[in-house]
């Protein structure tokens, strides 16, 4: 199970808490929640400090956030753990999302 | 060491097997990094399952789980129609992000994970056996 928790910074700002599981089953609610907001911001803050796992699903949307975001916008990956870091390696997502 | 399962191959039962995966992993003392792996392995090619091989008719995804010495063996059988995950193109991980397509990496992830892949087409059935060692 995953948990998402937004926080709005002005108008322009969004950061997003994400805890748990990216998955086949949370994925979806993630899109749910991030979808409507990425044409009126122009920052994106994905904290995952609390997410243990990521699946193709999972990465499948970030990279569809981060296109969606880049013509006017900016996101970052924040928190990632060692093993949830070396699952983007592995598909190259380290060199076309800004992780730190 | 043997653990199978037979589920209806549906989305929603995704939770029920990985669950069942972490049970096992759990009695088999196997670290984290590997369990998450071995889960991504098994998130793929069961969600291939359930979104592809019967259509819109229902049918059953059966999983297998062994463990023998330093190996763990992952097999799955479906009575779906023929689909090879081995014959993919893998996706150019080296392209832009303008340039890079959203989709396709499910398989490559698994081929990037396990040891080693077959896959057999035996009585009308699917059967892709997954191999991981436990360093």
């Amino acid at each position: 199970m995953s948990n998402i928790e937004k926080k709005k910074f002005g108008t322009e700002e969004l950061l997003v808490k994400l805890s748990g599981r990216i998955d086949v089953t949370s994925t979806p609610e993630i899109e749910q929640e991030v979808n409507p907001e990425l044409d009126s911001i122009s920052y994106l803050t994905i904290d995952m400090g609390d997410v243990n796992y990521i699946s193709s699903v999972g990465l499948r949307a970030f990279l569809s956030f981060q296109k969606k975001i880049t013509p006017n916008g900016q996101m970052r990956i924040v928190n990632i753990k060692p093993e949830v870091l070396e699952i983007f390696k592995m598909v190259g997502f380290d060199k076309v999302l800004n992780i730190n | 060491m043997l653990n199978t399962l037979e589920l209806k191959a549906s989305i929603e039962n995704f939770a029920q097997l990985s669950d069942r995966w972490h049970n096992i992993a759990a009695s088999w003392d196997l670290n984290s990094a590997l369990i998450n792996k071995i889960d991504v392995c098994l998130e793929e090619i069961y969600v291939n399952i359930a979104s592809y091989a019967y259509d819109d008719k229902e049918g059953t995804a059966k999983i297998s789980f062994d463990k023998q010495d330093n190996e763990i063996t992952l097999k799955f059988e479906d009575e779906g129609i023929y689909y090879n995950p081995l014959q993919k193109e893998d996706p150019d991980i080296t392209l832009s992000l303008e340039e890079r397509p959203i989709g396709g990496l499910g398989i490559f992830m698994v081929k990037e994970i396990s040891k080693d892949i077959e896959y057999k087409r035996e009585d009308n059935k699917n059967i892709l056996i997954l191999k991981f060692g436990i360093d």
